[in-house]
């Protein structure tokens, strides 16, 4: 009884992914291949009930399961609810990529499910076992997903690369667990908060910290972490890779908070970390961007970026930044996937993505242009889109932080400066550069649920950048309600 | 029926937001090739168009029973300090504009269908109405100055667009251009007027707790920034707000562009350039009249531009030869009128000037386009003449219009009338023996047009052909107010007073009490009067053997009064003198300083950008590609991190 009194009251939507991530699969063996579509039906309905049974419970207070092991509050649903969102898009870019490789449809299903799952474990995870069933459900389904594509050699290579660094990731983790454990004697995110409370400060947490960071730092690609980011983002398929960069991060992200938030709260020190790690990670990001030739790496030098902005709210360690930050990723979730979007639309037209091969596509396809770089404005943070009231509204929360934090705040903005760089070398080939090669590939064609992901998330982009009072409202409220009691 | 009403009061921003769905309807369902029927773009357009109509009429009606003006906010942007919203407020003044506006547009979205059937821009040429109607309603609807101004720059790219709808003629694309800039000149002016507005009442809008820079609290607040700025600032403040108004409504010095931008589309011209959206910058000062109000020398700058602007404009219409032109001028004239109403306190009766103004003006400039079509765009009166045996409709109208404007019994007549009572009431003698000047000249030149086009001998080439019904049948629509509305509201004979329903709520403004003598009505009468047998005397054939027996025509009067003429065909040398300013004076400053960003700011660019070109090429040997490399780098890192911050840790504690 009390087991299924938990499902209801935190778990729900998780069992719900479970049962159709099972459903999925049962499906991918005993279906035709003709009707291997239904899998497609199926994994939507998942999420789509997912997301209304999230609405059906009631997040508003603090609710805890399974021994206090997992945590249902408006925090965690807003994250859960920014996961499933990504996943639903994620699925409606995967279905037309996929089919194209002809074989196996269901199984991606199936891990894409699994890796939700995961995600969205991680979210409410309250102790330190949870927090590594999460992480790893989410890492290896992900593992499995970016080699999903057995003939591309760069797939595989992605999924080597990416499946060696996590373990080697998991593993640093893992070892940083069984410091605090040893410290502690807890598992639990509350009882070792009330511990370290009256525990006198030493070296010991401090490398606890830094090595259970090394795992989450691997999830959000934050320095110096990151090394994968580029080689996966271009080997994966594209949904795996726009997967990555936005769900398996936010989930990252999420823990990572929550973990912060409730255990590390006390000491300055490791705001500092915190506030160093974005700064470096940011700088790194930008830089490294300037002169690739790969959209797709770009994106995810860009995606590391974005990783060292989001920090930055984390490292201030206020109501605000913790507001801003939701803000950032409902954001963030938007553009990213506007700009996958319109990648992928143009890769299965022409199977190209070096910037070059963008040249004069404006005139090509206004529209499609015109979507992809509204996005792409936003992710540079250009006024009227969504990302510049996000970095807007993070910034301000930086600066009433407090001024020790100013001359993080100036790093960001020259960043920023910098960033713009590199966006506008993908919309001067777009709109500018002369249009060489002839492509005469009819993107208008193809694939309506990638054109679909693409017109929401361009809507969104432009809706959240003109009327962005409502939702930083909105985030306001899911950060009180949420983890207020436990920050000063 | 008050909750029937009530309905339409809360959900007011739906007149607004028609127009825009249309708008997007058509040019998504155009460039995506859904449809290509005129017929769906031209009753889509006038359906919106005249739901908003229907909508303003219940507006109209709650208004007559509301004692407080209805107002409704939604937070839009908090940024620190500065809360901005939007939503609508709904008065009187309000009302009046939006009865104005759809009626007219509703009208001429009729003639335009007629107009530009053969066009091949026509399904552009109505996005770019239905973007104005929204930005137009949008801008009477708004609640407070902040949003004003974005829909004040929306109807400006509207005009800009529709001016140069035949963008490949290389005038319009010129005329566009220079709407646009002298437009600007004017919105930079009341953007810099409402920003440092609101930077010296910050405080007073903190505490008041209402909607920011909201209309309906102006007053308090332009006191507290009177006594906060001191009046100089404050003069300044008020003056570069009432830019805005100087060049959307084409006051002197500003004034040039508005008779340029008679090359767009007459439907156009009839529709922004004559009725509504020069109209917006009075409907401004109205709106924003407690700032102007609270200090007397503003409101004497406004006066007199308005004044001179009226002079000035009415005396480069009596030698225009243009058709479209003259009436252009004309308009500026007669919205120097207006702003020198409003500007010498009786602010009533400016306003009744613009909703008369905007339906004869309307009707004179579809005459006009339906003359031009009909000629094959012939604009130039010396090549017309006759053309009342031809287009009978259109000359009786026409005259209808004539007589309104230049202020004989029609509808004119009365609106002007309230403004020489209310200068007179003001003891403003010399604005007063202005406007009666400029009346003269009204009346004038308007029939001098009148001559030269309907009567007389036909001096065109192409025949004459007459048009549709869907073109004529406006013009006799839209004659009705222009012939009554005048005296229907004018508080006389036992008939509703314009006046009284415009003022009320309002007693805190000057209200000028009108003196009841018969003295002033008469001589108006009689100097517009004077105007039309002058304008006879020179141009109409029945006194042709007369004025050759006296030996006075036109060609005499130009050659004994050479300078003066050679003034007003050079439009005062006005355009003239700005484009040799630009030349002799800006261009040159302009190149000296591009020099300064040539070398210097481009300089320190390029050597920023190849030092972080450099120390990214630095941190891509670490991307190597090799799982090792990155595995080492991490561990590298993370080694580097612990030791950092433990020695921190320990040199801390």
């Amino acid at each position: 009884m009390e087991l299924l009194n938990d499902i209801k009251n935190v778990f729900l939507p998780e069992f719900i992914i479970t049962l159709f991530a099972l459903l999925a699969l049962i499906l991918s063996f005993s279906l035709k291949k003709e009707h291997q579509n239904l899998i497609f039906f199926t994994s939507v309905a998942g999420v789509i009930f997912a997301l209304y049974s999230l609405m059906l419970m009631g997040v508003s207070i603090e609710q805890q399961g399974f021994y206090e092991s997992f945590v249902s509050n408006n925090f965690t649903a807003a994250f859960r609810v920014i996961i499933l969102i990504g996943t639903g898009f994620t699925l409606f870019l995967s279905k037309d990529y996929i089919a194209s490789f002809g074989k196996s449809i269901g199984e991606f299903y199936f891990l894409l499910l699994t890796a939700t799952l995961g995600g969205m474990i991680l979210c409410g995870a309250n102790d330190l076992v949870a927090v590594f069933i999460g992480l790893e459900t989410l890492s290896i389904s992900s593992f499995a997903l970016c080699g999903y594509t057995k003939s591309d050699i760069l797939s595989n290579e992605a999924a080597l690369k990416y499946l060696i660094f996590g373990a080697v990731a998991s593993a640093i983790m893992l070892y940083g667990f069984s410091f605090l454990y040893g410290i502690t004697g807890e598992t639990n995110f509350t009882f070792i908060a009330s511990f370290i409370q009256n525990y006198n400060f030493n070296s010991l947490l401090m490398i606890a910290f830094l090595m259970i960071l090394a795992g989450f730092g691997f999830k959000i690609s934050a320095v110096p972490f990151q090394a994968w980011t580029p080689d996966v983002y271009q080997g994966a398929p594209i949904p795996v890779a726009a997967y990555l960069s936005v769900v398996s991060k936010t989930a990252g992200f999420a823990a990572l908070i929550r973990f912060v938030d409730i255990i590390f709260v006390e000491s300055t020190l490791f705001a500092i970390t915190l506030g160093v790690i974005a700064v470096i990670t940011m700088t790194v990001g930008n830089l490294m961007a300037l002169d690739q030739q790969n959209i797709r790496r770009l994106l995810a030098y860009s995606s590391i970026a974005h990783a060292g902005y989001i920090l930055l709210g984390l490292a201030i360690m206020t109501n605000d930044g913790i507001t801003a930050i939701i803000f950032y990723l409902i954001t963030y979730l938007f553009m990213n996937f506007g700009v996958w979007a319109g990648i992928e639309l143009f890769a299965l037209a022409t199977g190209k993505d070096n910037i070059d091969d963008l040249n004069g596509l404006a005139y090509k396809h206004r529209y499609f242009a015109f979507g992809l770089v509204i996005c792409i404005l936003s992710l540079a943070g250009i006024p009227i889109t969504a990302g510049f009231f996000s970095k807007f509204y993070l910034f301000k929360a930086v600066i009433s932080a407090g001024y020790e934090y100013t001359p993080l705040l100036v790093i960001a903005l020259i960043n920023t400066v910098v960033a713009i760089f590199y966006y506008m070398r993908v919309i001067k080939a777009i709109y500018v550069m002369p249009d060489e090669e002839v492509r005469s590939a009819d993107i208008f064609r193809i694939s309506f649920p990638v054109r679909l992901v693409m017109l929401i998330s361009v809507v969104g982009a432009l809706i959240l950048g003109i009327f962005a009072s409502p939702f930083i409202e909105k985030a306001k409220t899911v950060n009180i309600s949420g983890i207020e009691t436990i920050l000063p | 029926m008050d909750q029937f009403l009530e309905f339409f009061i809360e959900n007011a921003g739906i007149i607004a937001a028609l127009p825009l769905w249309t708008f997007l309807i058509i040019i998504f369902g155009q460039n995506l090739g859904v449809y290509d029927n005129k017929k769906i773009t031209v009753w889509l357009t006038c359906a919106s168009t005249f739901i908003g109509f229907l909508w303003a009429l219940f507006i109209f009606l709650w208004t007559l029973g509301a004692e407080e003006p209805f107002t409704k906010n939604i937070a839009w942007i908090n940024a620190g300090n500065i809360q901005l919203s939007f939503g609508w407020l709904l008065d009187n003044l309000a009302a009046v504009m939006l009865l104005v506006v759809t009626s007219v547009s509703l009208l001429i979205q009729i003639y335009s269908h007629g107009y530009m059937n053969k066009d091949e821009g026509y399904h552009r040429f109505f996005s770019y109405l239905n973007l104005f109607n929204f930005s137009m309603l949008g801008l009477v609807l708004s609640s407070n100055l902040f949003q004003i101004y974005i829909f004040w720059e929306l109807v400006g790219l509207s005009s800009y667009l529709l001016i140069g709808f035949w963008y490949r003629r290389p005038s319009a694309a010129h005329a566009a251009t220079k709407a646009f800039i002298i437009n600007r000149i004017g919105d930079c002016g009341l953007l810099i007027g409402i920003i440092s507005f609101l930077f010296f009442s910050l405080n007073w809008w903190a505490a008041s707790g209402d909607v920011y820079l909201s209309f309906t609290s102006l007053q308090p607040a332009a006191e507290y920034v009177l006594t906060s700025a001191g009046p100089i600032v404050y003069f300044l403040i008020a003056t570069a707000i009432f830019l805005g108004p100087m060049a959307k409504s084409a006051q002197f010095p500003l004034h040039t562009w508005l008779p340029d931008a008679m090359e767009g589309p007459t439907p156009i011209s009839a529709l922004i350039h004559a009725a509504t959206m020069v109209a917006a910058g009075v409907f401004l000062i109205a709106r924003a009249y407690p700032v102007f109000e609270a200090s007397s020398c503003v409101m004497t700058t406004i006066a007199w531009i308005g004044g001179i602007t009226a002079f000035i404009t009415a005396t480069i219409a009596l030698t225009q030869y243009d058709l479209k032109k003259t009436l252009a001028y004309s308009t500026c004239s007669q919205l120097g009128f207006m702003v020198m109403a409003m500007g010498a306190g009786a602010f009533a009766a400016g306003l009744f000037h613009l909703v008369t103004h905007a339906y004869f003006k309307a009707m004179l400039f579809l005459c006009s386009g339906t003359v031009i079509h009909g000629l094959n765009d012939q604009q130039d009166m010396r090549f017309m003449g006759g053309l009342r045996k031809h287009m009978p409709v259109v000359a009786y109208t026409y005259l209808i219009g004539c007589l309104a404007i230049s202020g004989i019994l029609l509808s004119g007549f009365w609106s002007k009338e309230e403004i020489f009572s209310g200068l007179y009431a003001g003891n403003n003698v010399s604005l007063l023996s202005l406007g009666l000047i400029v009346a003269f000249m009204t009346a004038f030149y308007m029939f001098r047009t009148y001559f030269l086009t309907f009567e007389g001998q036909y001096k065109g080439h192409t025949h004459p052909h007459n048009s549709p019904k869907v073109m004529t049948v406006p013009l006799i629509l839209l004659a009705i107010p222009s012939a009554l509305l005048g005296i229907m509201l004018s508080g006389k004979f036992f008939l509703p007073s314009f006046d009284k329903y415009i003022i009320a709520g309002k007693e805190s403004f000057i209200h000028l009490e009108h003196n009841e003598n018969l003295l002033l009505p008469v001589i108006s009468i009689l100097i517009a009067l004077s105007g039309v047998l002058t304008a006879a005397f020179f141009f109409w054939d029945g006194f042709k053997e007369k004025r050759e027996s006296v030996k006075i025509t036109a060609d005499n009067v130009i050659k004994s009064a050479k300078p003066i003429y050679a003034l007003t065909t050079n439009l005062w040398y006005i355009d003239k003198f700005y484009y040799a300013f630009i030349d002799k004076v800006f261009l040159p400053i302009c190149n000296f300083i591009s020099r300064f960003d040539k070398y210097i700011i481009d300089g320190l660019v390029n050597l920023t950008a190849t030092k972080i070109r450099f120390e990214g090429w630095v941190l891509r040997q670490f991307q190597t590609g090799q799982i090792q490399t990155y595995l080492a780098i991490m561990f590298a890192g993370l080694i580097g991190l612990v030791l950092i911050f433990v020695l921190l840790q320990l040199l801390l504690i």
